[in-house]
């Protein structure tokens, strides 16, 4: 059987806004965490858990990769690739595609103005 | 919860997590809990961890291991979480064995015990057995672990666990030992008292 296109399939909020943060900088696990809380003013807070849970799937998908600290001081980095850019603007563009069209119909139930 | 308990206590949590993982963000994991506990709670983020585990573990287990190499192949250092599960199964039931069984008193063991039986299980290593030996082993000592299972009066039918002892004796005097032991658990005064187990031997002691 052959694997399933992650590309093609919805991302989590939590995995949908980790990569957003990632789209911006290069950053460390708690910076990743902070990034996702703000953006998301505070309503998304996400615990190490469930971060390394998506890296780790990240990573092994090709669409993120860690930058190793040359010394003990610094922290691992986490870096967007190529592929993780492509698979995020195709989910932005499926839920631009899902915010316009359901626009259409809501604007489409509105009642009439009686003249 | 005191920081360090909390800390020690998501160290611990992290066992959880096959060996590969825990070996790539472990420390990471553990950095980052300290820094989020004052902003999101410990509760929250054992929460988050558990459940984190557990999807790591069945991705772990659900992929399929990989053909082992002809001359060498790693083995696997993470903890199998059957047996895991079966350990922490067996200890409780010990546990909850030891809390809740009647002890016999010594004043009235011959009411609440009416018959029960002794199994010790000398440890071996220490020596009793080194006949090639004889005058180290006259000196040699052992451990002696006795688990009493008696019947009440109440429910003649069914045996239970009564004690546990544990205790060290030499082996060239291990009939005393047993006494000795007896009574330290409170069980010389069991009217059908019996033993049962590896008796000395001529070629054990000198």
């Amino acid at each position: 059987m052959e694997p399933k296109d992650k590309t093609t399939s919805p991302l989590s909020p939590a995995a949908l806004q980790i990569l957003a943060a990632l789209a911006t900088e290069d950053l460390h696990g708690y910076g990743i965490i902070q990034a996702v809380s703000a953006q998301s003013q505070g309503r998304i807070r996400i615990g190490p858990g469930t971060l390394y849970d998506n890296l780790k799937r990240f990573m092994e998908q090709g669409w993120v990769r860690d930058l190793r600290p040359v010394s003990d001081n610094e922290k691992r980095l986490y870096r967007l690739t190529a592929a993780g850019k492509a698979a995020l603007s195709c989910e932005i563009s499926r839920l631009d595609h899902l915010v316009r069209q359901t626009k259409r119909y809501l604007q489409g139930m509105k009642p009439r103005r009686a003249e | 919860m005191t920081g360090s308990i909390s800390s020690e206590l998501y160290r611990q949590f992290l066992l959880l997590y096959p060996e590969p993982f825990r070996r790539e963000f472990g420390d990471e994991m553990l950095v980052i809990f300290e820094e989020c506990r004052g902003a999101q709670g410990s509760w929250r983020l054992f929460a988050d961890v558990v459940l984190s585990a557990a999807k790591q573990q069945i991705r772990y287990l659900s992929t399929p291991a990989p053909k082992s190499a002809p001359l060498y192949s790693e083995i696997a250092s993470s903890p199998n979480l059957a047996r895991l599960l079966a350990v922490t199964f067996l200890c409780a039931a010990l546990t909850a064995g030891v809390l809740v069984g009647e002890k016999p008193k010594a004043a009235e063991s011959s009411t609440v015990v009416r018959s029960g039986v002794l199994f010790w299980f000398p440890t071996p290593g220490w020596g009793r057995y080194c006949s090639d030996a004889p005058e180290r082993t006259e000196r040699s000592a052992s451990i002696l672990t006795g688990v009493l299972v008696g019947r009440k009066p109440e429910a003649p039918e069914s045996w239970t666990l009564v004690g546990i002892a544990c205790g060290q004796y030499w082996s060239d005097a291990p009939d005393e030992a047993e006494s000795v032991l007896a009574a330290q658990a409170g069980w010389r005064d069991s009217p059908d008292l019996t033993t049962s187990g590896p008796r000395r031997t001529e070629g054990d002691v000198k």
